[in-house]
């Protein structure tokens, strides 16, 4: 029987090019942004880079690195999950938002983000031929890219792909943010988080961790607010262990969201009373409060599970409007 | 919502038979899966377990008109169905297909949405000839259709827009952008039907290369995919 595997991560993140070895203590290096200066466009042809966009460039050093040196093959596929970017719809939705408030949104004035540039760059340059979908699912969008990309593969569209997010955060959305990030405690985050995701029978090789499971459901939501988290992402958890097939005391690393002192306090509760045995992994603290920043999770807790510091691990995204999306993760030899 | 992508010999679809009431099935067709032609949805049906004996579709004229299953084919942009045994088809590639059902009627509808079905508000007017007593008892689907990161527009038709849905747009700037999807599901809401029974697919057909059918994409060779809905007999 096949199953599900991540076989390469990468990263154009807080921590430069690749994801730090840790999140644990005080490894968060300085500034929360993409550094200045990194290399992001050696090796492609300059007149193909002169015109990127910032969400764009990123994504694609980050899935270059997570295809790794074998690169892609002819029907590579993409998940990309978007939330923040530089196009004018959000610049419309952040100036709405910087007069009026979040409350005044209306349905339709939630942000698409820069439209499927970076999954088509991405597809052009890195010669992946295969799958290209360009999600917006907000703050989730990281971990809803992981499962899409999970549910294609399972559904035979194409054998591997990469499954991510990008985020990037204009001067000006950055100051309008600042305000609500301050008050979180969670520094708000960008950059792109890539997985590489493969199909296969046997264990392949650089396999840092099999896709046990992922659900996905929804909550109803005004489109600005997130909907009672406790509730959706208890539901969201039940899917999940139900179809991996787990018990809550099994699982000894959980990834729940902390982007308010509201979600912190549902996400301490859930694990307590449904995850006894898992340790928290406060991934934003270090990556920042982002959509994409669920993929750079899900890059990290694959490390673990590969170096044997933890054997089984739940991922859990909530996004305003209601989305909530989950993941099971288990270590490559743990069968 | 995104639902799940399932793929069958026929191709690849999304089931969306579990947000609807128990007796009711309903799919949308993937691309590659040719949802147009009868005999391979037929036959999709039957690898379902269904028994379906009408299909009934129309042919769509980007048009505010409903019409009833028996009354097709003809020309018109939704159909309202209500008797088992029988399922009604729409086709799209960048429109916005909606799927209705009535838990109290049984009554079940397929609805074109594109940007004169939306400015005729064609999903309000299938809703009402559902038949229900209730628009709470109503549950909808909002099928992919192009975003608003793909769908610009010029400003004549931005502005019909903004007259018809004042307050519903955001503001147009220098690129103008509409968002159907959400129009459709508003205007749904609008009626009165529960927030938590409008179930949108948050998917743009132009950024899902591979899954989804966009004309915007593709020009003619798009193709199209199928929304349909019925009750077994």
């Amino acid at each position: 029987m096949t199953a599900l595997w991540i076989t390469g991560t990468g990263a154009v993140g807080p921590c430069g090019l690749g994801l730090p070895e840790d999140v644990s203590g005080e490894s968060a290096r300085g500034s929360r942004l993409v550094p200045e200066g990194l290399p992001l466009k050696e090796g492609f042809p300059a007149a193909a880079m002169r015109w990127q966009d910032a969400s764009s460039l990123w994504w694609i050093n980050a899935a270059r690195q997570a295809l790794g040196a074998g690169g892609a093959c002819a029907e590579t596929g993409q998940v990309v999950g978007l939330c923040w970017g530089s196009n004018p719809p959000v610049m419309a939705l952040a100036e709405q938002v910087h007069r009026q408030g979040f409350s005044a949104m209306a349905p339709s004035h939630f942000p698409y983000s820069v439209g499927n540039a970076p999954s088509a760059q991405a597809g052009i340059l890195l010669h992946m031929r295969g799958l290209a979908v360009t999600l917006c699912a907000k703050e989730s969008a990281g971990l809803a890219a992981l499962a899409e990309g999970a549910r294609c593969l399972s559904a035979g569209l194409c054998g591997e792909l990469v499954a991510g997010g990008v985020d990037h955060l204009d001067p000006f959305l950055r100051q309008i943010l600042r305000p609500l990030r301050r008050g979180s405690g969670v520094p708000a985050g960008e950059g792109a988080y890539a997985l590489k995701l493969q199909c296969a029978r046997e264990l392949p090789a650089g396999a840092q961790a099999r896709v046990v499971a992922w659900a996905g459901l929804s909550a109803p939501a005004p489109p600005h607010l997130f909907p009672e988290a406790g509730p959706v992402l208890g539901r969201a958890l039940d899917s999940l262990l139900s179809r991996a097939g787990w018990e809550g005391a099994s699982v000894d690393l959980a990834a729940l969201p902390e982007d308010t002192p509201v979600l912190k306090a549902a996400s301490d509760g859930l694990r307590s009373s449904r995850l006894p045995a898992a340790a928290p992994f406060s991934f934003q603290r270090l990556l920042g409060a982002c959509g994409a920043s669920w993929a750079g999770a899900a890059g990290l807790v694959s490390r673990r599970l590969a170096s044997g510091s933890a054997r089984r691990a739940v991922l859990l995204a909530l996004a305003t409007g209601g989305a909530c999306w989950a993941v099971a993760l288990e270590a490559p030899r743990a069968q | 919502m995104l639902s799940e992508v399932r793929r069958c010999a026929q191709g690849a679809y999304l089931d969306l038979s579990g947000l609807f009431p128990a007796d009711t099935f309903a799919f949308l067709t993937l691309k590659g899966f040719d949802g147009t032609d009868a005999g391979t949805l037929s036959a999709f049906l039957a690898g379902r377990g269904l028994s379906v004996g009408n299909v009934h579709r129309v042919e769509q004229i980007h048009s505010g008109t409903v019409v009833d299953a028996r009354e097709a084919p003809c020309g018109a942009d939704a159909l309202v169905g209500r008797v088992r045994g029988e399922a009604v088809r729409v086709v799209t590639a960048d429109c916005v297909p909606i799927l209705l059902a009535d838990a109290e009627t049984g009554a079940y509808a397929a609805v074109h949405a594109g940007w004169k079905g939306t400015l005729a508000r064609i999903v309000q007017s299938a809703a009402s000839r559902m038949g229900g007593a209730r628009p709470s008892s109503l549950i909808a689907y909002v099928g992919p259709a192009v975003g608003p990161c793909c769908y610009t527009v010029d400003t004549g038709r931005y502005a019909l827009f903004e007259d018809e849905f004042p307050g519903w747009l955001p503001p147009a700037g220098d690129r103008p952008a509409l968002d159907l999807q959400a129009l459709n599901a508003r205007m749904l809401e609008a009626w009165g039907v529960p927030r938590g029974s409008i179930h949108v697919e948050e998917r743009c057909t132009a950024c899902s290369v591979g899954l989804c059918c966009s004309y915007r994409r593709d020009g003619d060779g798009a193709g199209r995919m199928a929304a349909l809905i019925g009750m077994p007999a």
